[in-house]
C-alpha cells in the first residue's frame, strides 16, 4: 500500500517541521516523528482520513479529493489569452532627473518622442482589434502629464469602443493642471506616483530641489483630500536600506492602506548608479523580512493598519489558485499574450523592463509594433522557458505550485536565460519570501497571521484563517 | 405575504390543465391562452369565460404565467415578472430529514412536467426558473429530460435547482454537461465530518454520497453554489467546514451561509438549534474570511445586517424571497433597511435574537 503521493514534496521548515505540499499546492506542516511514519507507512487510518481532507494523501486516484486537487493544479496554470493590460508611453520626456530613473528618459524639450497622430490611430484600432472588454491602460513615461491633450483623446476613443476598460496614469504629480482635475474626477481613471518616504528622502531620490519636492507634496496632498487614498496608489523605491523604516512611518502617518516595498531596479540609468546593492539579493531580503515584521508590530498597536502588496501578492499565490495575474510572478509567464508595452515610436515590448533593457542597448527586446504586429517568431523563441514546470530546480522545489518565472530579468541581470534557476536574483527573492511566510506559519507567529489575514481579508480580524495545517 | 395559488370563481369547462399568460390585450403570439383584466378591474377573460379570484385583493401583473387547474379552480402562479423567486415545488419526498428542514417531507408530487415545459418555455430572456422540494433528483430521469427540452426551448433559462445530490452518478455525466451552463445547482453541506453531516440530515451515509454526487458535479463542469445552514449542531465545527470549503470547493460559483428560517421542522426545539450571531459571531466570521481569502466567493443568506459584526456586512444578499420577507416596526428607524434581506414572515422575536439594533 502506497499512500505517498508521487507530487507531493517535503521540505524542512524549522529545526521540528516539514512542510508538505501537493503540486495543487495544497501544504501541511508535520513534525519530524510523523514525517517519518508517513513515510513508512505507518500512519492511522484516521491519520490518513485528515491527510486527505487536507489534500495531501490520495486515497483513491478518481475519488472527489483527486478530482479537486487535478482542477486546482490545472486552475494554477491557467492563463488570460486576451490582451487585457496595456502600458503606453505617450511621450518619453520627463521635466524631472530622478537619480535611479528606470527608462532613460528623453528631455522635457526634445523633440521626436512623443505618439504622432498615425502612433495615435493605429494604437486605438489595435485596442479595438485585440484587447478585452475590460482592457485597462496605463499611461507611463517620460512623464505622461506633459501630454495630457493627448491622455484625453486616447480615453475618450478608448471608451466608446471599449466601455468597461479603466486608466491608470503614472506621473510624477509636478503638474496639476485643470485638464489632469477633469480626468481625475472620472470613475475609471487613477493615478500611480512614486512616493520614496519622507520629503528628504524623496527630494534626494526625485524632486532635487524644494521648489519640486513642495510641488510634488502639495499636489499629492491635494488628491488625497478631494479623492481618498483609492484613487491613487502611491510606489516607493528601496535605495537606502537603513532608511526603510522612516518611509514606513511616513506611510502609516499619510494613513495609506497599501505599501509596496521594493529594492531598486537594475535597469535604465540605475544600472549605473546602483550597481552594488541592487546585486545583493541576501542584502535585501534581510532588509525586507525586518520590515515585515516593523509593519506586523506596528499594526498590532496602531489604529491605521497597512498591507505590504509584496506579501499580499505571495500569500495570493499560496492561498488563491487564481491568482495568476501578477506579471512579476505567475506561472506560466507567457510573454506578448494578455500583457503589452507600446513605446513612444509604436515598438512592441513584453514587459516594461523589457523596454528598459532595449532602450539602454543591452539588447533588443522588442516583439514587434503597431504597424507591423506582434513578432510571432521572437515571441515563440522567448516563451520557450515561460514555465517553471520544466525547470529542473523549480521541480525540485516546494513552492513551485506557488512561485513564477521571470525571462527578462534575468536576461537583464545575466545576459542570458541560460542560467541555473537557484543562482537567480528572482529566485533568491522570491524563495526568501516563501520561507518567511511558510516559517512563520509553521510557529504560528501571531504578528504575521494577523498581517497576513489582514492581507488576504482586506479586513483585520482576530480570528485566525491558517487553522488546520498543523499535523502534529 | 404573496399568494402563490389562488382559488377562482367561474366555470372554465371540463378541460385539463393549461397554461395562460396575462396580457394587458388579447392578442399575443404565444400559443397559450392569454388572460385579461376586464374594464371592471376585477374579474378576468380567459378563453371567452369570465372568472373571478377568491382573494379580491390579489392583482395578477401583465406578463405573468399562470397553470390553470379548472376541475380544482385552482391557479399556481408559475411566473412574475416582478418578483425575486419563481420556484417550481416538484415534490414533497425526500430521502433526507434534515432536523432544520423548512418544508418537512409528505407524500405527495407535483409531477406536472408537460405544463411546467410549456410555462418555462414562454418566461422572458434570461429569466430565473427556481426547482426545489422536497428532493427533485428522486425524479432524476424525468427531470434530467424536462431539463435538456426546457433549455432547447429556452436557451437563455437559468433554472436553480435544490438538491441534496444523493442520486448522481457517472451514468449522468453526459446529460450534466448538456445542462452545465443553464443549471445552477444548489446542494447543502452541514459539515466537513460524515458522522456530524449524517445526523444533520438524517441519513446514514449521506456525506459520503454527497461527496461523490460533487465528485460528478466538478466531473462535468456544472455550476454549484454550496449552502450551508447554520445550527448550534454544526457551529462549534464551522472553521473546519469552511477549510474544507477553501480547500476542496474553488470550482464551486458561491458558498451560500445561511440563517435558520422559522419553519417546519426548525420550530421543533428551536433553542436549541439557532444560533444567535449578535451573542456568537465568532465562529462565523471565521468561517467567512478562510473562505473568501482563498477565493471562494462567500455569500450570507437571511442574516439581517445589524446581527452580523460590521465586518461581515458586505457579504449578506438580500436572500428572502419576497412572498415570505418582512421587517419589524423597529426597522424604520434604520438607515440600511433598504439593502438589508430583513426577516422570515414567521420570525417571532420572542425567540428569536438578543438584539436587534438597527443600523444608524
Amino acid at each position: 500500500m502506497s499512500q505517498t503521493d508521487t507530487n507531493i514534496k517535503i521540505s524542512k521548515i524549522t529545526e521540528h517541521s516539514n512542510l508538505l505540499v501537493n503540486n495543487a499546492g495544497d501544504y501541511i506542516f508535520m513534525n519530524n516523528d510523523n514525517l517519518d511514519n508517513f513515510i513508512k507507512n505507518k500512519l492511522s487510518e484516521n491519520d490518513i482520513n485528515w491527510l486527505e481532507n487536507a489534500g495531501i494523501v490520495i486515497k483513491e486516484e478518481g475519488n472527489f479529493f483527486s478530482t479537486s486537487r487535478d482542477f486546482k493544479s490545472s486552475l494554477r496554470l491557467h492563463t488570460r489569452k486576451k490582451l487585457n493590460y496595456l502600458i503606453i508611453i505617450p511621450t518619453l520626456r520627463c521635466n524631472l532627473t530622478c537619480s535611479y530613473c528606470q527608462v532613460s528618459r528623453a528631455d522635457e524639450k526634445a523633440s521626436g518622442y512623443d505618439w504622432d497622430e498615425d502612433i495615435t490611430r493605429s494604437f486605438i484600432k489595435y485596442v479595438e482589434k485585440y484587447a478585452s472588454d475590460d482592457v485597462k491602460i496605463e499611461f507611463q513615461g517620460g512623464e505622461p502629464s506633459l501630454r495630457l491633450d493627448l491622455v484625453l483623446k486616447i480615453v475618450n476613443e478608448i471608451k466608446i469602443i471599449k466601455p468597461n476598460a479603466t486608466f491608470v496614469i503614472c506621473s510624477n504629480l509636478s503638474i496639476m493642471s485643470s485638464e489632469f482635475i477633469e480626468l481625475l474626477d472620472r470613475d475609471d481613471f487613477f493615478v500611480s506616483s512614486s512616493l520614496d518616504g519622507p520629503p528628504d528622502i524623496h527630494e534626494s531620490n526625485r524632486t532635487q530641489n524644494t521648489q519640486n519636492t513642495d510641488t510634488f507634496f502639495n499636489n499629492l496632498e491635494f488628491i488625497l483630500l478631494k479623492y481618498g487614498t483609492n484613487k491613487i496608489s502611491l510606489l516607493p523605491t528601496i535605495s537606502d536600506y537603513s532608511r526603510i523604516n522612516e518611509t514606513i512611518d511616513y506611510f502609516y502617518a499619510k494613513k495609506l492602506p497599501e505599501i509596496f516595498l521594493r529594492p531598486v531596479n537594475y535597469q535604465g540609468f540605475a544600472r549605473k548608479k546602483f550597481n552594488d546593492i541592487s546585486q545583493d539579493a541576501q542584502n535585501w531580503n534581510e532588509t525586507y523580512n525586518k520590515a515585515l515584521e516593523y509593519i506586523a508590530h506596528k499594526n498590532s498597536t496602531n489604529k491605521h493598519q497597512i498591507v505590504e502588496t509584496g506579501l499580499l501578492i505571495h500569500l495570493n499565490r499560496i492561498f488563491k489558485q487564481r491568482s495568476n495575474n501578477y506579471v512579476d510572478l505567475r506561472n506560466p509567464n507567457l510573454l506578448g499574450q494578455d500583457y503589452l508595452v507600446i513605446d513612444f515610436d509604436g515598438k512592441f515590448y513584453p514587459s516594461d523592463e523589457a523596454r528598459m533593457l532595449s532602450r539602454i542597448g543591452l539588447i533588443d527586446l522588442s516583439i514587434g509594433s503597431l504597424n507591423n504586429g506582434i513578432d510571432e517568431r521572437k515571441i515563440n523563441q522567448l516563451n520557450t522557458k515561460s514555465s517553471n514546470t520544466e525547470d529542473p530546480c523549480c521541480n525540485e522545489c516546494s513552492y513551485q505550485p506557488f512561485c513564477g518565472v521571470d525571462i527578462i530579468d534575468n536576461i537583464s541581470r545575466y545576459g542570458t536565460t541560460d542560467i541555473k534557476t537557484l543562482d537567480t536574483y528572482f529566485c533568491n527573492i522570491n524563495m526568501s519570501v516563501f520561507d518567511y511566510i511558510f516559517k512563520n506559519l509553521s510557529n504560528r507567529n501571531e504578528y504575521f497571521i494577523n498581517l497576513a489575514t489582514l492581507c488576504l481579508s482586506k479586513q483585520s480580524s482576530s480570528t485566525s484563517i491558517f487553522g488546520g495545517h498543523h499535523f502534529d | 405575504m404573496i399568494e402563490l395559488s389562488i382559488r377562482f370563481t367561474g366555470n372554465l369547462g371540463d378541460i385539463p390543465p393549461f397554461v395562460s399568460i396575462v396580457e394587458e390585450v388579447e392578442n399575443s403570439s404565444n400559443d397559450v391562452a392569454i388572460l385579461t383584466l376586464n374594464p371592471d378591474k376585477r374579474s378576468y377573460r380567459i378563453n371567452d369565460k369570465e372568472i373571478v379570484l377568491d382573494k379580491a385583493d390579489v392583482k395578477l401583473e401583465v406578463g405573468e404565467i399562470l397553470i390553470f387547474f379548472p376541475n380544482k379552480n385552482l391557479i399556481q402562479r408559475f411566473y412574475r415578472p416582478s418578483s425575486n423567486s419563481n420556484t417550481i415545488l416538484l415534490t414533497e419526498q425526500c430521502d433526507q430529514v434534515c432536523l432544520m428542514c423548512s418544508q418537512p417531507p409528505k407524500n405527495k408530487d407535483y409531477l406536472h412536467w408537460d405544463l411546467y415545459l410549456k410555462a418555462a418555455g414562454i418566461m422572458p430572456m434570461g429569466s430565473i426558473l427556481g426547482i426545489s422540494g422536497g428532493e427533485p433528483t428522486l425524479f432524476k430521469e424525468e427531470l434530467f429530460e424536462f431539463l435538456i427540452k426546457t433549455i432547447e426551448i429556452n436557451p437563455s433559462l437559468l433554472i436553480h435547482i435544490l438538491t441534496n445530490a444523493q442520486h448522481f452518478d457517472d451514468k449522468d455525466l453526459e446529460k450534466l454537461e448538456i445542462l452545465n451552463e443553464n443549471v445552477l445547482w444548489g446542494v447543502p453541506i452541514y459539515s466537513d465530518n460524515a458522522n456530524e453531516h449524517d445526523q444533520i440530515v438524517g441519513k446514514d451515509g449521506a456525506f459520503d454520497a454527497l461527496i461523490e454526487g460533487f465528485n460528478c458535479l466538478l466531473k462535468s463542469g456544472s455550476r454549484v453554489e454550496l449552502r450551508t445552514v447554520l445550527l448550534q449542531n454544526n457551529y462549534p465545527s464551522f472553521a473546519k467546514l469552511s477549510k474544507f470549503v477553501a480547500r476542496h470547493f474553488v470550482w464551486i460559483e458561491k458558498w451560500a451561509i445561511m440563517q435558520l428560517e422559522p419553519m417546519g421542522y426548525a420550530r421543533i426545539e428551536w433553542p436549541l438549534k439557532f444560533v444567535d450571531t449578535t451573542i456568537a459571531p465568532e465562529n462565523l466570521e471565521n468561517a467567512v474570511f478562510t473562505a473568501s481569502s482563498c477565493g471562494i466567493h462567500t455569500e450570507l443568506y437571511n442574516f439581517p445586517l445589524c446581527t452580523v459584526p460590521f465586518q461581515l456586512r458586505k457579504f449578506c444578499v438580500k436572500s428572502i424571497s419576497d412572498w415570505k420577507q418582512k421587517y419589524l416596526p423597529n426597522c424604520d428607524q434604520c438607515k440600511s433597511k433598504n439593502s438589508c434581506c430583513g426577516f422570515f414572515e414567521w420570525y417571532d422575536r420572542q425567540v428569536g435574537y438578543k438584539s436587534i439594533t438597527g443600523i444608524t
